[in-house]
């Protein structure tokens, strides 16, 4: 998810200018950094924030506040937002936290909390932590978290909670521990002194002691109630009746007080008061709309200066909050005078933020309008709007935040919900939302509106069916939406060609495939749905290079694509460019531009945190992971791949190897063989269904060649070659060839895997293989030198040797290679007989001291020469003895 | 608690009737300097808010009483001490 934070709470409240000393309780606070958590626990109108506000601007010691509202109620979100808030005196603080928390799957709460603790132990410098409104946080995990993080915290760092209740924490044994300062209610009272203090400072009103002994005694020394005293006193002559009639009444403080607050006011006033209550912030042109009169900025600055419980929100003061307990006190009468209105003023601001591209606001207002279908309609434009932009984690939060019997009432709601979990792979989820919506259809009218419902329906199922063991339902599904949905939807549309390029892809039925995503860019490009132009030019790549014909054009499409968003931060505006970032850095790392590769996959497995497609996240963390074994880095590697695996474990419809897939090949490349003996134990094959397990005897191949079982690897390759070569992808055909001219020279027949060499480095862009060519390991190297030596193709094959020599200077410090790997593929009796042949010994003679046939001796003979790539007695004892076979 | 719970809150001070819409319409009654709010609440839950809006004015809380809809069984929750039973 972005961090977009609303910024208005990370600052700390504008300081009002009346603000009286309260020497006592600032000694008090001062003393609080002794202490690991200060608790101010009050009622609201106690003066809570004021105090640390006063106290915070006074003392210069770094903090950090966050004002929380019921929101903030959820484990990441607050985590989000105290990270947030923390990094505003610690820039770096959280990084690795903020992008763990984007991983999928998330990590749980309680190992973020101990990430965060963690870091905050690495703090040296002091620093005051403060969570304002802390009463809106109830959910346990966020408790436990903080506990935790209380238990370990450094000497240096301190919490402070300002709320209207205490958490439910064990603050008995912390004021046993002597961990915690408190300042209650009783603390924060204003006494005579500063009761008197109070009135005049802010309005210039001086009572008689006994008078103002009265008020504090009536009031208790609540601030709140003192300011509504003071309004009323302001207004009315006689001081000393109005304090006495107050205090003989018997009513309840804030009851008396606010009435006589009110009934003071004119008329207008008091009507604007009590309606703009139904507002959490005001700012003069939603007054305007809200009330449907023209005088809103006027009266908000008349409020404010009556200090009539208006706060400023913004240093420019245009935007600005009720106390909360004047704003309940108001809308009280509101609810009691005229409630008709009130629905009626929702639908007001509604409208008002919708205008104002502010759609959680309005949707806020339009559900207490009590108005479902003003509310869905918001919420599914919206939704919408989201989706065609691809912005996955906006419109995954906001459906997040709407009640959920609004969307599972509102077709396009839930097809919003289906997309957004297909987008994040979360299949569990998909099947429910569609259903709901496809029960819901009968309720729809107009039929063009009902067939679009359809078609998005299917055009998800296209995609999802993909995972099935039926995947040629996806294609059903996929022409199925294409017949339904209208040419004006881009979306749908370009969706359905992806899934056609998708299923295509599947079966390697590469033609249809490009055709299909060609189609899909075009119906993008027409409708300016940019994220899917971007998708799927990076699909059309990616075939491209897997093809290996055109593997130009596929840079090609990739570069052009990244030069048209040059900089980082245009690219983050749209993160499914980490697509066809992630193919680019895959063709670079094949030719063995491994840090351009790096540098750029890893851009694309940031881009897709943040874009949180999963599919898009869990190939480039694949190509990481190769790209890191590549630089013989096999910690990142794994951790890279450890990753993707866990995204792996949820299936994708999109980008398709399995979990177990993923694995294998990791170990295979790694070279733990086990896991992959034990999978093909059970492995039974059927070389008619080669096309839809091609990858997996590939895999199994290479397995083959890894143990030396020459035999079959070469009747595995040659099916293989066969299928891709019907198939016309020449890159798998040439690395192909190449595990088979492995094959063949490890089972001795020279002249065959010489044969394979000279194909191979037909292909046309050799050099783009470099990479999957070297990691054939040794044995190949050894080939390509021979081949060298006996002049086949010496230009093309110095070519890709050359290439692999720039990439891997190491490959050439031991004459031949990997020798020694060569030379394990000497048998024990082709040794004896070199070693034989050293001593000067005629075939003949060789055959008598082993005691076997002279024209055993000479296959003998051949074959050593073969292996060491030599034609003479003498090169073969010179070669044996360079490899120390001998 | 599954069946709503008839409640009797009492607080200090007059609290004036126009609150009542306020209180999930509870009925309010003057007694001895105190207001008593009765009415009925559906859930555990809707008592904790109702409770959290008489801190949020700043009011005192006396007591606070439950009783079963069929009239039986009392509960009572004084805010100085554990729920007892009467």
């Amino acid at each position: 998810m972005g961090e977009t934070f609303i910024v208005t709470k990370f600052l700390i409240p504008i300081r009002k200018p009346q603000y009286i000393d309260r020497p006592q309780l600032l000694r008090k606070l001062r003393l609080g950094l002794q202490y690991k958590l200060i608790l101010i626990s009050a009622p609201p109108g106690f003066g809570k924030t004021t105090l640390l506000a006063e106290w915070l601007s006074k003392r210069k010691i770094p903090y950090t506040w966050l004002s929380l509202d019921e929101q903030d109620d959820a484990p990441v979100l607050f985590l989000r937002y105290f990270i947030g808030a923390v990094q505003r005196a610690l820039p770096e603080f959280g990084m690795n936290v903020m992008s763990s928390m984007d991983a999928l799957p998330q990590p749980p709460i309680s190992s973020l909390f101990a990430a965060i603790s963690n870091e905050l132990s690495n703090c040296t410098q002091p620093l005051l932590i403060v969570l304002d409104d802390f009463q809106s946080i109830k959910d346990p995990a966020i408790h436990h978290g903080l506990v935790f993080l209380l238990d370990h915290f450094p000497a240096t760092v301190h919490l402070c909670i300002a709320t209207r209740l205490d958490p439910p924490w064990k603050i008995a044994r912390m004021r046993t521990q002597q961990n915690i300062l408190e300042i209650r209610i009783d603390d924060l009272r204003f006494d005579p002194v500063e009761t008197a203090r109070f009135l005049e400072k802010t309005m210039a009103l001086k009572l008689e002691r006994d008078d103002l002994q009265t008020l504090v005694d009536h009031t208790e020394g609540w601030v709140a109630a003192l300011q509504m005293a003071a309004n009323s006193l302001i207004e009315t002559l006689d001081a000393h009746a109005f304090i006495n009639s107050f205090a003989g009444s018997h009513r309840l403080v804030v009851d008396y007080l606010s009435e006589e607050v009110l009934s003071r006011q004119t008329s207008a006033t008091r009507d604007f008061l009590i309606k703009t209550s139904l507002l959490d912030q005001l700012n003069g042109s939603l007054c305007n709309a809200f009330l449907e009169r023209s005088d809103g900025f006027e009266m908000l600055g008349q409020l404010e200066k009556a200090n009539l419980f208006l706060r400023p929100i913004d240093e420019k003061h245009s935007w600005f909050q009720y106390h909360k307990l004047f704003q309940e006190l108001l809308q009280n009468q509101l609810e009691l005078h005229s409630p008709e209105t009130i629905r009626k003023l929702h639908r007001n601001a509604s409208m008002w933020f919708l205008a104002h591209d502010d759609p959680l606001d309005s949707l806020k207002h339009a559900i207490k309008a009590g108005d479902p279908g003003i509310a869905a309609n918001i919420a599914e434009q919206y939704s919408l709007r989201f989706l065609d932009r691809g912005q996955i984690s906006e419109v995954s939060s906001w459906i997040a935040s709407l009640p959920s019997d609004l969307i599972s009432n509102w077709p396009w709601l839930l097809i919003s919900r289906a997309w957004v979990d297909l987008y994040m792979a979360r299949f569990d989820r998909l099947e429910i939302s569609l259903k709901l919506a496809e029960g819901k259809l009968a309720v729809i009218k107009n039929p063009a509106a009902r067939e679009r419902i359809m078609g998005h329906t299917h055009a998800i199922r296209a995609h999802s069916g993909l995972l099935n063991s039926h995947p040629e339902e996806s294609l059903k599904h996929a022409s199925q939406a294409l017949a339904l949905l209208p040419e004006g939807d881009g979306m749908g549309r370009c969706h359905a060609h992806i899934a056609m390029g998708n299923y295509y892809r599947r079966v390697e039925a590469l033609d249809h495939s490009i055709i299909a995503y060609e189609k899909a860019v075009a119906y993008a490009q027409e409708s300016r749905i940019e994220h899917l132009r971007v998708l799927a030019l990076g699909y059309l790549a990616n075939i491209h290079s897997l093809r290996g014909r055109e593997i130009d054009k596929a840079e090609k499409l990739c570069r052009q694509l990244m030069e048209e968003y040059p900089n980082p931060a245009r690219r983050r505006s749209l993160p499914a460019l980490a697509f066809p970032m992630a193919s680019l850095s895959q063709l670079l790392m094949n030719r063995g531009e491994f840090l351009n590769a790096l540098v750029l996959c890893e851009e694309a497995v940031e881009l897709s945190r943040y874009w949180q497609h999963a599919d898009t996240l869990r190939f480039a963390l694949t190509v990481l992971s190769n790209i890191h074994i590549c630089l013989d880095d096999p910690q990142r590697a794994q951790h890279a791949f450890l990753e993707a695996r866990l995204i792996a474990e949820t299936p994708s419809a999109w980008y398709a190897p399995s979990l177990t897939f993923l694995e294998l090949q990791y170990y295979l490349q790694t070279g733990d063989l086990e896991p992959i003996r034990l999978w093909s134990e059970n492995l039974v094959f059927d070389y008619n269904d080669i096309q839809l397990h091609a990858d997996w005897y590939i895999l199994y191949a290479r397995y083959l060649l890894t143990i030396g079982d020459f035999q079959q690897a070469i009747v595995l390759t040659e099916h293989l070659i066969g299928h891709f070569k019907a198939l016309d992808i020449p890159y798998q055909v040439a690395t192909l060839l190449g595990d088979q001219a492995c094959a063949f020279y490890g089972s001795g027949d020279m002249e065959k895997a010489l044969a394979n060499v000279a194909q191979l480095v037909e292909f046309g862009k050799i050099e783009q293989a470099t990479v999957p060519i070297y990691r054939k390991g040794t044995l190949m190297l050894d080939l390509l030198k021979i081949a060298l030596a006996r002049g086949i193709k010496p230009e093309r094959v110095r070519k890709l040797l050359d290439a692999i020599h720039d990439l891997f200077p190491q490959a050439g410090h031991s004459g031949i290679g990997g020798g020694n790997y060569l030379a394990e593929h000497l048998t024990s009796r082709e040794v004896e007989v070199l070693g034989l042949l050293d001593s000067g010994l005629s075939s003949t003679r060789i055959a008598k001291a082993l005691s076997i046939a002279v024209s055993t001796v000479r296959t003998h003979i051949k074959s050593i020469y073969n292996k060491l790539g030599v034609n003479h007695r003498i090169e073969a004892i010179h070669k044996g003895k360079e490899l120390k076979i001998i | 608690m599954k069946e709503p719970q008839k409640c009797r809150i009492r607080i200090k001070g007059l609290m004036n009737h126009s609150w009542s819409g306020w209180f999930e319409n509870f009925n309010i009654c003057h007694r001895n300097g105190e207001t008593i709010l009765s009415g009925t609440v559906p859930d555990q839950s809707a008592l904790h808010g109702l409770l959290n809006k008489i801190r949020d004015l700043g009011i005192e809380l006396i007591s606070v009483e439950l009783h079963d809809s069929d009239g039986g069984n009392h509960r009572r929750i004084d805010p100085r001490g554990a729920a007892s039973c009467e």
